[in-house]
């Protein structure tokens, strides 16, 4: 009755004036809301539908309402985006979005909630979604400018996102826009380092560091944290830490084409964990920057290459005694252990045993020398025994023969350890060994710290006052390259000199009186190189100083040496040990030669126990899992897995199968 | 009418079982008339060893013999021919022919005479080009008698393209282009490769059948030995 008798009739005329009165508000006008309530309230009541109890009210007032909200807003929306700019009207149109709802909530049924929520989305982001869209990246840029939080792109940004986050997929192309922004802030933060990071590590990973952070901040304010962005940001880093670099691939030494990222991190661990005059970290701040080494280290894909040059220095740190502290290093241990797992570190776990069993082994042998009053010739020893494998170095490069005043040591230590662990050997590696000797030729006795060779050449002259180099070969043994080098850092320091051919051979009765303190390492066998980088900056520099001055030393076989026998240094501890130098580049080289042979005998072994355990695969799945298992260490390209399963088609491990194509099958 | 019947019965048998002896005979007597041309044909391309050292192995012919034979029959020594014949006596080593391996060839291809020889040959090749197992067969084979030696596992870039543009020769213009393409990168200086394995070579095949002429279905990443990417690299870039 009241619907079809009252309301019809007058429906346009009341739903006009209900409108009018609303845009009113909209406009700014105060108006009677009774005036707008009351009649809808009165529609609501007209249910009289069963199955449809609101029709009459959609019918009448609701579909109406949301018909003049778009109507009113489209203009309105274009025209301040015209006159303003899109920070701005990301907060008109909050505000105004909340006047919509709030005013929704008070006019109209509660079941028409969603309806306008669905209409002001469409109304004030999805009709200008490219200019808002387009906005997002400015302000990021903008807000990593400013860096506050508070700033105010970082509001804008904010709210840009809560808008955006209303329509499902706006942030498709937003991402992939970020994405690249953030790539290409991070490689530029890197390439304005230059070459600055080869001699300090440390630059790079707090550029890298400094960058996630600025990003991160982003997403946790201006984005609310959202997985959707935190997950770009991270393939993003990932981007960033595992590219290679763009230019001076010849002058980096053409040896690797590998990303610098595992190098420098390496690097920069080494500096932290190595003892150093300069300064030393306190322990909270030394656990934050380990800290900070496995954020990247976590981005990083060649962890295998991160860990041979970890490997690497550990072993020198640990040899040379060079580490900060034994809590540091575990430390270390432990955090890569628990990102990259048990495996990853056992080796760097057994190298680090080795230190603290090699402890013990000394202080028991020490003990028993006392107690039995063994003869090992009065000098001082500490040794280091090594598990062989665990331990990323070489058997040693020339054949060398101790000096006698070693000889007994060494022999008695032998014979003790053999006593212990019977069925083990030991090889001895000289050339990681350094010595000190005290000098009691001279007004003031100096301590000269000494490779084991140059040990071995100056014990000579224990025996006589001037040998030749030949001689000097002939009795130490060393490979003539070695015994060159060695020989000449001696005289360089000056602790030899060269007898002039013509010139009187003054007998002297000085003798070194050698007290060799001697550090021994031996180890159950080895594999790759040390080189003493802790000392190589200064005796090179040294190098050239003189060299400036002085003719070169010219030295051959034949060339005259005595001890020069008014040797004198301001200090009393003289390091003369240079000759450990290798070649840096050299090392370098083989390291990555040693990674890439790895890498191929990892994937071989990979594709292997694949196919041992399936006997038959495809060739798309194969390269899959064999990239699923390689994960943890490096991320191979298909071709080198492609490559590593033509090797063992080759050596008959694998056969295609015949008339099926991209299958294999495992050879028995 | 039993009795009769069985006569009638038996007499058939015997019958039947002197045709069969007749026959035999008959089989026996031209087997070894065939015998007796293959030796001689055997002995007429062996008369062409004297004078060379493969002379003193009397069950073999040397490369003299071989190159004669080939003469004599109307063959080039380097041609699809040459190789079909090969592959049909069997020969292990290239250049060299055992008389077993002779005589296999021979009755393989129904041939008693160097005369008929030519013929068949070219009947054997028309029908190994014609069918894909075959020719996969030919192709297969076309790698081992390509090997310097038959330990080896790899044939040099030389012998190897000499040998993929012959066997290829029996194949559609289309295949033959693509084959003159791919030889042609393999022999420039893009190509890194210097010898090619056994899964290098028969990955050709593969990939002529299933790779299309233009490339359009390649996938780098697919199932080709990696000197297939670089091949494709090289050919993508128009050179």
């Amino acid at each position: 009755m009241w619907r079809d008798k009252v309301l019809a009739p007058l429906k346009d005329r009341l739903v006009y004036a209900i409108l009018e009165q609303v845009r009113k508000e909209r406009d700014g006008e105060a108006i009677e809301r009774e005036l707008v309530v009351k009649p809808i309230e009165s529609m609501v009541k007209l249910g009289l539908e069963r199955n449809k109890p609101l029709a009459v009210y959609s019918e009448t007032i609701e579909l109406p309402y949301i018909a003049a909200l778009h109507e009113y807003y489209a203009a309105e929306t274009t025209n301040f985006l015209a006159q303003n700019a899109v920070p701005d009207y990301y907060s008109h149109a909050e505000t105004r979005m909340a006047e919509e709802s709030a005013r929704a909530v008070l006019f109209l049924d509660t079941s028409s909630e969603p309806r306008v929520t669905a209409a002001l989305t469409d109304i004030f982001v999805t009709a200008h979604l490219p200019a808002l869209q387009g906005e997002v990246i400015p302000l990021v840029a903008a807000m990593v400018a400013d860096s506050s939080s508070e700033s105010h792109a970082a509001k804008a940004l904010a709210r840009g996102y809560a808008l955006l986050a209303r329509v499902p997929g706006a942030f498709d192309s937003v991402q992939d826009a970020l994405g690249a922004f953030v790539v290409e802030r991070g490689l530029a933060a890197l390439d304005k380092l230059g070459d600055e990071p080869a001699s300090n590590p440390r630059k790079y990973v707090e550029a890298l560091l400094e960058h996630y952070a600025a990003f991160r901040t982003v997403v946790d304010t201006a984005f609310a944290g959202s997985g959707q962005f935190s997950l770009v940001l991270d393939k993003a880093m990932r981007e960033i830490v595992n590219a290679k670099p763009k230019t001076n691939a010849g002058s980096s030494g053409g040896a690797s084409s590998l990303p610098p990222a595992a190098e420098l991190l390496a690097k920069y661990c080494d500096m932290v964990l190595r003892k150093s005059s300069k300064s030393q970290l306190e322990d909270a701040e030394l656990s934050k920057v380990l800290d900070s080494v496995m954020e990247v280290f976590q981005y990083l894909e060649d962890k295998d290459v991160f860990q041979k040059f970890y490997s690497q220095m550990l072993a020198k740190r640990l040899i040379q005694s060079l580490s900060v502290s034994d809590d540091a290093e575990s430390a270390m241990i432990s955090r890569l252990k628990k990102a990259a797992g048990y495996e990853y570190t056992s080796k760097l776990q057994k190298m680090f045993q080795d230190m603290t069993l090699s402890d013990e082994l000394n202080a028991s042998f020490a003990t028993a020398v006392e107690k039995t009053g063994m003869d090992i010739g009065g000098v001082a020893f500490s040794f280091k025994v090594l598990t062989k494998g665990s331990w990323p170095l070489s058997s040693p490069s020339t054949p060398f023969v101790q000096p006698p005043e070693l000889d007994k040591l060494i022999k008695r230590f032998e014979a003790f350890y053999k006593n212990q662990h019977s069925g083990r050997e030991l090889f001895w590696l000289p050339e990681l060994t350094k010595g000190e000797l005290r000098t009691a030729y001279l007004a003031k006795n100096h301590d000269l710290i000494v490779t084991n060779y140059q040990m071995a050449i100056l014990c000579l002259f224990n025996r006589g006052t001037v040998f030749s180099v030949a001689e000097i070969g002939k009795l130490v043994g060393l490979e003539s390259k070695v015994l060159m080098r060695n020989v000449a850092s001696l005289v360089k320091v000056k602790l030899l000199s060269l007898v002039a051919d013509a010139g009187d051979t003054a007998v002297s009765q000085a003798e070194p009186k050698a007290e060799a303190k001697a550090k021994t390492e031996a180890k159950t066998e080895a594999e790759t190189d040390d080189a003493a980088a802790s000392s190589s900056a200064k005796p090179s520099k040294g190098k050239k100083g003189k060299g400036k001055k002085r003719a070169p030393i010219k030295l051959n076989s034949s060339t005259k040496l005595e001890v020069n026998l008014n040797f004198s240094n301001k200090r009393i501890r003289v390091k003369v040990l240079s000759s450990l130098i290798r070649d840096s580049t050299e090392e370098r080289a083989a390291t990555v030669r040693g990674v890439s042979e790895e890498r191929m005998f990892f994937l071989q072994a990979a594709v292997v126990r694949l196919m041992k355990a399936r006997k038959k695969m495809a060739h798309s799945v194969l390269v899959g899992e064999v990239c699923e298992i390689a994960a943890a260490r490096f991320k191979p390209r298909v071709a080198l897995i492609k490559k590593a399963i033509e090797q063992l088609i080759d050596k008959g491990y694998l056969a295609r199968v015949q008339g099926e194509k991209g299958m294999y099958e495992y050879l028995a | 009418m039993g009795l009769l019947g069985r006569m009638r019965r038996k007499r058939q048998a015997t019958k039947a079982a002197n045709a069969a002896a007749a026959k035999e005979v008959e089989a026996a007597l031209a087997a070894r008339k065939a015998r007796e041309a293959r030796d001689a044909a055997f002995a007429r391309a062996k008369a062409s060893d004297a004078g060379t050292p493969a002379e003193a192995v009397m069950d073999e012919l040397g490369p003299g013999a071989v190159e004669a034979l080939c003469e004599a029959i109307g063959i080039a020594p380097a041609s699809a021919d040459a190789l079909v014949m090969c592959h049909t006596m069997g020969v292990a080593r290239m250049g060299y022919i055992s008389k077993t391996e002779f005589e296999a060839g021979m009755v393989s291809l129904a041939a008693s005479s160097l005369d008929d020889l030519a013929v068949a040959i070219s009947r054997r090749k028309a029908q190994l080009a014609a069918s894909t197992s075959g020719f996969a067969a030919l192709y297969e084979y076309a790698f081992a008698f390509a090997k310097e030696e038959p330990r080896k596992k790899i044939v040099d870039l030389a012998s190897a393209c000499a040998m993929l543009e012959l066997v290829m020769s029996m194949r559609s213009e289309s295949d033959r282009k693509r084959t003159d393409a791919f030889v042609a990168f393999l022999t420039s200086d893009s190509c890194t490769a210097r010898a090619l394995n056994h899964d290098q070579w028969s990955s050709w095949l593969d990939f002529i059948d299933e790779i299309a002429p233009d490339l359009s279905n390649w996938e780098d990443d697919g199932p080709y030995p990696v000197l297939f990417s670089e091949y494709v690299a090289h050919a993508s870039r128009g050179e």
